[in-house]
């Protein structure tokens, strides 16, 4: 486990906008936990997460006023993730929306 | 999103929470398949900082500091060194950790006024006061009513330090070793040290 320390260095891994890596609810700690566990399974390098994780949230506080109260640190990293998730190929925007539609729908029975 | 309708659609399902649950489901889910991640991956990942880097960290750290003042010195002087004693690691968001100690008639409080700094390997990840804004902007103004609000009074005289925890500097406070704990083993020591005591919050009581 010592490689997601390892990664996990980088100033840019600190929440940067007054939030932190708490999970409030469950689907956090997934998009935390799939980001580091592709880092380490050589899928990207870290440092591309957090570039792309950086860009994100530069691209929020473009548009959006500092105290807004839409933030939320994990949307930004959900976001983060899934641009580099299809830019390296790793999914593909068909498959992923066709299978969120599934899990909204609950006509996926698979537990995650 | 191609057309104003997707679009509008999508923004709609993204303001839930439901949206954010089925969409990175569906990310794991298609990683597992395409083998990229096994099963118990995340849930490794997770695990790791919920085992690895917790308060129990923090409160060994604190019972051997009580027990061995040699070791409390070392602490005092170079808080990164000494945790490596004890086999723990600095890496994530824990380069710079510097101890305080709070004694008879004086009392240190951590915040981080900017965001969440917070010292993750001696005491996991933050809990939800902590970032809280109105905790944030009030422990600088009136430290002993935020006190009070966390079940803390202290004597009229005591005087109160704050630290401003920074990605610079996450500070740690080694609270007073409550009285009638002679002799007890570390284990049983660490067992009475709490998150908020660690950030100057709480008191350890036995």
């Amino acid at each position: 486990m010592d490689a997601y320390v390892d990664d996990l260095t980088g100033r840019e891994a600190i929440p940067r906008n007054c939030e932190s890596l708490k999970f409030d609810e469950p689907w956090q700690g997934r998009a935390f936990g799939m980001v580091l566990a592709l880092a380490e399974a050589k899928s990207y390098p870290y440092e591309d997460f957090r570039k792309s994780l950086i860009s994100t949230i530069g691209e929020w506080d473009k548009t959006h006023e500092p105290g807004d109260e839409t933030w939320s640190y994990y949307e930004q990293w959900l976001a983060a993730f899934e641009k580099l998730a299809l830019a390296k190929g790793l999914v593909t925007p068909e498959e992923l929306d066709q299978r969120t539609e599934e899990f909204l729908h609950r006509t996926r029975d698979e537990v995650i | 999103m191609s057309d104003d309708h997707d679009h509008d659609h999508h923004h709609h399902l993204r303001e839930s929470e439901t949206y954010y649950a089925a969409r990175t489901k569906a990310l794991e889910s298609l990683f597992r398949e395409k083998g990229l991640i096994g099963t118990d991956t995340v849930d490794r990942v997770i695990n790791f900082f919920e085992h690895e880097m917790g308060p129990f960290n923090g409160a060994k750290v604190v019972a051997k500091a009580w027990t061995d003042p040699a070791f409390k010195g070392r602490l005092l002087a170079d808080a990164n060194k000494a945790i490596a004693e004890l086999g723990m690691r600095d890496g994530i968001e824990g380069e710079n950790l510097k101890v305080v100690e709070n004694v008879p008639g004086t009392h240190n409080v951590v915040c981080c006024t900017l965001c969440s700094c917070w010292p993750w390997p001696l005491l996991g990840l933050p809990p939800y006061w902590f970032k809280d804004p109105v905790f944030r902007a009030r422990v600088v103004r009136e430290p002993r009513g935020v006190l009070s609000d966390f079940g803390v009074t202290l004597p009229e005289e005591s005087k109160i330090e704050i630290w401003d925890s920074s990605a610079q500097v996450r500070y740690f406070v080694i609270p007073e070793r409550p009285a009638g704990t002679d002799g007890w083993t570390e284990e049983k020591l660490a067992a009475l040290v709490s998150t908020e005591a660690m950030q100057g919050l709480g008191l350890a009581t036995a």
